[in-house]
């Protein structure tokens, strides 16, 4: 996939059309995924996601290859979300961004009728409960703060490494880390509830 | 979080296991363990739901927005162009009426300063041309008194300026004196 990408970006730098084209449905899902998780709004994902891939044509020349591509487009597309919120806070003078109604019904679940779970689901009550779970932790990501949703997007939904995340987001991977944990702290607050069950507090293990 | 910084500092050190192995430093507690797996429980479902697809032809929409921006810059570097030309064309015009306005007024001064060149031949043009008119009206003027022999015969300059009739000379005046007297 790397080998595959450098021979398209060398393409995109000698003005390849084609080269482009594939660069283009090769990651319009994932841009997409980390805007629309960011945002929260489709239209304005789409929005994002396209001035992201039009201003690959203008920035591509600043690629120097350090890097995998996806971690440079990456950071190119967090790039255009932040600025994007900044945008969206100063029109909207403080509102929240409009969420869609049900975030977790957009995804790829709706390709088979079957949403997807790790692991083998028997039985439908099992799934119901993993699409009710989902749905839950879509509509908690986007309360909690959007430092920590980006950090958690880029691990959880994208499955990036936190040396990974670190150099998207440029802060040091201690940081990333940090805010990747406080951010499931959070969401699990929203989802289950501020009550912790009273625990013994170890981390000893088990026998 | 929960508002309690302990369990906050807890729930954060359980979130911090969510990435190791099931199994591998689980907690002794019993409680510790169902909130860790409710913590692997949140990241599974975002690992399961989070990732979306664009809707149809999002690839092809890109596509059109490129071309789109390229048919723009292309007809503003087009529009820009023909805006040059304009300009130089204004310049060129502003630069060729000057032109004629100077040539125009240049030829009207000539027409009417040329008469009075003529009545008054480089007098106040050049500086040895005026020694050289004064001159001669010098002489004249000396040769009136007839205190010189010269003077009268230096011939009037071929000018316009009037030239004086000479004055007869003070001998001419007194009473002629005769051998006899």
């Amino acid at each position: 996939v790397h080998e595959n990408d450098q021979a398209l970006v060398d393409g995109l730098r000698h003005g390849d059309a084609q080269a482009y084209r594939e660069l283009v449905r090769q990651y319009e899902h994932r841009v997409f995924t980390i805007a629309y998780r960011m945002l929260g709004n489709r239209q304005e994902a789409e929005d994002v996601a396209q001035d992201v891939f039009v201003s690959l044509i203008r920035s591509i020349h600043s690629f120097r290859g350090d890097s995998l591509f996806s971690t440079w487009l990456f950071r190119v597309a967090v790039n255009h979300v932040k600025n994007h919120i900044k945008y969206l806070r100063r029109r909207r003078a403080g509102m929240k961004v409009a969420w869609d109604a049900h975030p977790g019904w957009e995804p790829r679940a709706a390709e088979d009728g079957h949403f997807p779970t790790v692991g083998r689901v028997d039985r439908p009550d099992q799934e119901s409960s993993a699409r009710e779970m989902a749905a839950k932790a879509l509509e908690a990501l986007g309360k909690i703060d959007p430092e920590f949703r980006q950090a958690l997007v880029l691990r959880e939904i994208e499955g990036l490494s936190y040396d990974q995340i670190a150099e998207i987001t440029g802060v040091p991977e201690g940081t990333v880390k940090s805010r990747i944990h406080r951010a499931r702290a959070a969401l699990h607050c929203l989802v289950f509830g501020t009550e912790l069950e009273e625990g013994g507090g170890g981390d000893e293990e088990e026998p | 979080m929960t508002g309690r910084p302990e369990k906050d500092a807890r729930l954060e050190r359980l979130a911090a296991q969510v990435d190791e192995d099931a199994g591998v430093g689980a907690p002794s507690d019993e409680a510790d363990r169902r909130t860790l797996d409710q913590l692997r429980a949140l990241r599974d479902a975002l690992r399961a739901a989070g990732p979306a697809k664009a809707s149809a032809g999002f690839a092809e929409r890109v596509l059109e927005r490129v071309a789109e921006e390229e048919r723009m810059v292309k007809l503003f570097a087009q529009r820009a162009r023909r805006d040059r030309v304009l300009v130089w064309v204004q310049a060129a015009s502003l630069a060729a009426l000057f032109l004629a306005y100077g040539g125009l007024l240049a030829l009207t001064r000539v027409n009417h300063v040329g008469p009075r060149w003529q009545e008054q031949p480089a007098a106040s043009a050049r500086p040895d041309a005026q020694a050289s008119v004064d001159e001669p009206a010098l002489a004249v003027q000396t040769a009136g008194f007839g205190l010189q022999d010269g003077p009268s015969e230096v011939a009037a300059p071929e000018s316009r300026f009037p030239i004086p009739e000479p004055r007869p000379s003070l001998s001419s005046l007194l009473p002629r004196r005769t051998a006899s007297g």
